[in-house]
């Protein structure tokens, strides 16, 4: 199998964890904090939304294309090919789908072949989702929603307060964006607020730092 | 060693596409292909970056490079030889052809009967003028024999190979793709220049000093077969079928089923150590129309190489007027050639993995589902505008085991600077972009705006402007009346915190796109 995340993306806990560990896909460490399962979970829906909503739906896909998995982009024409590499994602393994009229079809062949598929929220309607939803999960499919202000998915990501720096009045030019991140949805056990880079300097996305549960200190034994 | 024919047309793409047009310079990816003889007179190389090539020849008309043309306007040439001379021809580009001479030499009279009876059946084609016809031992040979054949066909006597090549430039076998340029510029620099010094080396020591490629060389330079014979049960040899119980009307779906079987072909062959040279690939309509064409590629066909014969000989016939009245039943792969794999490094973690096979189904899925033209993946180009550096081109079209495609050209002067639009609008959206007083905002001819933006109205709602970076100016292609450009680049921040690329061309303010 492809793309198996690795030891440390996963944080093995128990040997549960150990079997679960090839239907985790990978993300980036920058974003491992984002899932309660430190990666994307095989037949999960994910939804992004706010203004840097296509940004975090490319920056989680990133590790996982890099590891071997194809990612089908559906209904998002206005996508510049160049965001992708400048995201982290490997362009060479991206297929682009104009599915027209025939979504449902589109959306259940792109299941049969692509571990990953980017969707336009206008074209994943709350119908279309009900009718995917059992075929996602016995494809093992992740399915990433754009610009869903609906808020429905397994997990849901709203991208709030966007900060550019490097821009002034009349100076400078866009370099970086900081962004809240809230995490919500079904399958969450507890909702997260998370600020990152996206993007960072460097392009991909840049560390989290965690506002509502701060890391346990070390202590001396 | 067979006796074979070359017929080649030179600068086929500038032929192809505007055969009665001068000058013509034809690019592909930012570097000139092919010239017209105007061009060329002017100072015009094959090699050269765009720029250079207008520069020497400014009034010649720089068109890109269209493949399926050029497969299109071949085929009535392949078809009139087939017709008229001998049925089984190799075509190892559009724009060069061959074939084995022994069947039409006993029937045809003589080696000069063929090449008479070969111009005779291409003579009333009008792209037939600069047509270089070479005949030689082998197909390496002709082919050099070919490119040298500038008035009249060049016959190479049997056996003649050696001396023929001798007081050539080593260069000359670059032309063929038998050396690489970088292995040419070695020879050179090691005082090898002609392939007569090349043949005058130990076989032993160039093999040692050289490799593969270079002892391929010296057996054609000393008039060897270029490749040593390999014994083959030629029982073994795999074909494929496919037959499609719902007739295919349009041609994508066919050259997917095309692709499926070549990377099957190849996978099989190379389990036994063997490389596909030559193969035929046939298909069949309902109404029992058929196509049968032989492909011949000396170095050995991978599978994307397989796959773009077999676009282009079905869509040439199925776009060839009326020759087809019903759907595509059957398409038939049959390997007829094979040599020994003399091996191709592949990367470390390379190989072709089940994801990589179940994705090329999935996409041969989707565009029988979506249509050809809506199954896209990107590809490299160039442009100072955002979504330029990469193109999205139709899938079929692409080889979707190139790991190197799409990645953007790293520079490209003269473009803003990363991060890049996430959003890049189709069709163009008309914004305003306001100063405090409500006045439209302009830039100069200087590069500077008239008054701080203020506010800027997208799709009819305002926003105020929180940030605001630029103008950059940008003026592309000022020697070309028709596609010259000139317009300034801003980027601002609204109050909502999104960012946008906003580009003023005429006055006219519009959205280049956003950072979603």
């Amino acid at each position: 199998m492809v793309a198996v995340a690795d030891t440390h993306a996963v944080a093995l806990r128990s040997a549960a964890d150990l079997v679960s560990a090839d239907h985790v896909l990978p993300v980036v460490p920058a974003l491992s904090s984002l899932f309660p399962e430190s990666g994307l979970v095989r037949g999960r829906v994910i939804s992004c939304c706010g203004p840097a909503a296509r940004s975090l739906a490319l920056a989680i896909a990133a590790a996982a294309v890099s590891g071997g998995c194809w990612l089908a982009i559906i209904d998002l024409e206005d996508l510049p090919a160049e965001a992708l590499a400048e995201a982290g994602v490997p362009p060479h393994r991206v297929v682009s789908v104009s599915a027209g009229s025939s979504t449902a079809e589109a959306v259940g062949a792109a299941l049969d072949g692509f571990e990953l598929i980017i969707i336009g929220a206008r074209s994943m309607s709350e119908q279309l989702a009900r009718r995917v939803a059992q075929r996602i999960r016995s494809r093992e499919a992740v399915v990433v929603v754009v610009g869903n202000e609906s808020r429905s998915g397994d997990l849901v990501f709203s991208t709030v307060d966007p900060i550019w720096t490097g821009i002034g009045r009349g100076t400078g030019r866009l370099v970086s964006r900081r962004v809240r991140v809230e995490r919500s949805g079904r399958r969450t056990p507890r909702p997260i607020t998370c600020d990152l880079h996206l993007p960072a300097t460097s392009g991909g996305p840049g560390p989290i730092e965690e506002v509502s549960a701060p890391e346990p200190r070390l202590r001396t034994v | 060693m067979v006796r074979t024919l070359t017929l080649a047309i030179p600068d086929w793409p500038v032929v192809a596409v505007a055969p009665d047009r001068e000058p013509v310079v034809v690019i592909d990816r930012g570097r000139v292909v092919a010239a017209s003889a105007e061009a060329r007179a002017h100072g015009v190389n094959v090699g050269d970056r765009r720029r250079m090539a207008v520069r020497a020849c400014p009034t010649a008309d720089v068109l890109e490079r269209d493949p399926l043309a050029e497969v299109r306007a071949f085929e009535p040439l392949i078809a009139a030889i087939t017709d008229a001379v001998v049925p089984r021809i190799e075509v190892d580009r559009p724009g060069e052809l061959r074939f084995d001479m022994r069947g039409p030499t006993r029937r045809l009279g003589g080696e000069g009967g063929v090449v008479a009876a070969v111009a005779e059946a291409i003579a009333a084609h009008p792209s037939s003028t600069g047509v270089a016809i070479g005949v030689a031992d082998g197909p390496t040979v002709s082919s050099v024999a070919a490119g040298r054949a500038v008035d009249a066909p060049l016959i190479v006597p049997m056996g003649g190979s050696p001396s023929f090549l001798a007081p050539l430039p080593i260069g000359c076998l670059h032309e063929v793709g038998l050396l690489s340029a970088e292995t040419v510029d070695l020879f050179d620099r090691l005082g090898i220049t002609t392939v007569g010094a090349l043949a005058a080396l130990e076989p032993g020591g160039v093999l040692a000093r050289f490799g593969t490629e270079g002892s391929r060389a010296h057996r054609i330079a000393t008039g060897l077969d270029d490749r040593p014979l390999a014994a083959v049960d030629p029982g073994s040899l795999p074909e494929f079928e496919r037959r499609f119980d719902d007739p295919l009307t349009t041609v994508s779906p066919a050259v997917f089923a095309i692709r499926e079987m070549a990377s099957e072909l190849v996978e099989q062959l190379s389990g036994s150590g063997l490389s596909c040279t030559s193969a035929v690939i046939s298909a069949e309509t309902e109404h029992s129309e058929w196509t049968e064409r032989h492909w011949y590629r000396s170095e050995g066909f991978s599978a994307a190489a397989l796959v773009d014969r077999g676009r282009w000989q079905l869509d040439s016939w199925a776009a060839g007027g009326g020759s087809i009245t019903a759907g595509i039943v059957l398409v038939r792969l049959r390997v007829v050639g094979v040599r020994a794999d003399v091996g191709r490094q592949d990367g470390f973690w390379g190989g072709i993995t089940a994801a990589d096979s179940a994705a090329n189904r999935a996409v041969a899925r989707l565009a029988a589902i979506c249509g050809d033209e809506s199954v896209r993946v990107p590809v490299t180009a160039g442009g100072r505008l955002p979504g330029e550096r990469c193109s999205w081109v139709p899938a079929s079209t692409a080889d979707l085991d190139d790991s190197a495609r799409g990645y953007p050209a790293p520079v490209w002067p003269g473009s803003v600077a990363h991060p890049t639009p996430t959003v890049v609008p189709v069709d163009a959206v008309l914004v305003e972009v306001l100063d405090r007083s409500g006045q439209p905002v302009s830039v100069s001819g200087r590069g500077e705006v008239n008054a701080e933006p203020a506010i800027v109205v997208i799709g009819g709602s305002r926003h105020q402007v929180v940030f605001w970076a630029g103008p950059w100016p940008l003026l592309e292609r000022w020697w070309d009346q028709r596609h010259r450009r000139r317009m300034a680049r801003l980027q601002v921040v609204l109050d909502d915190g999104r960012a946008h690329l906003l580009a003023v061309e005429q006055r006219c303010w519009s959205l280049m796109g956003s950072y979603d």
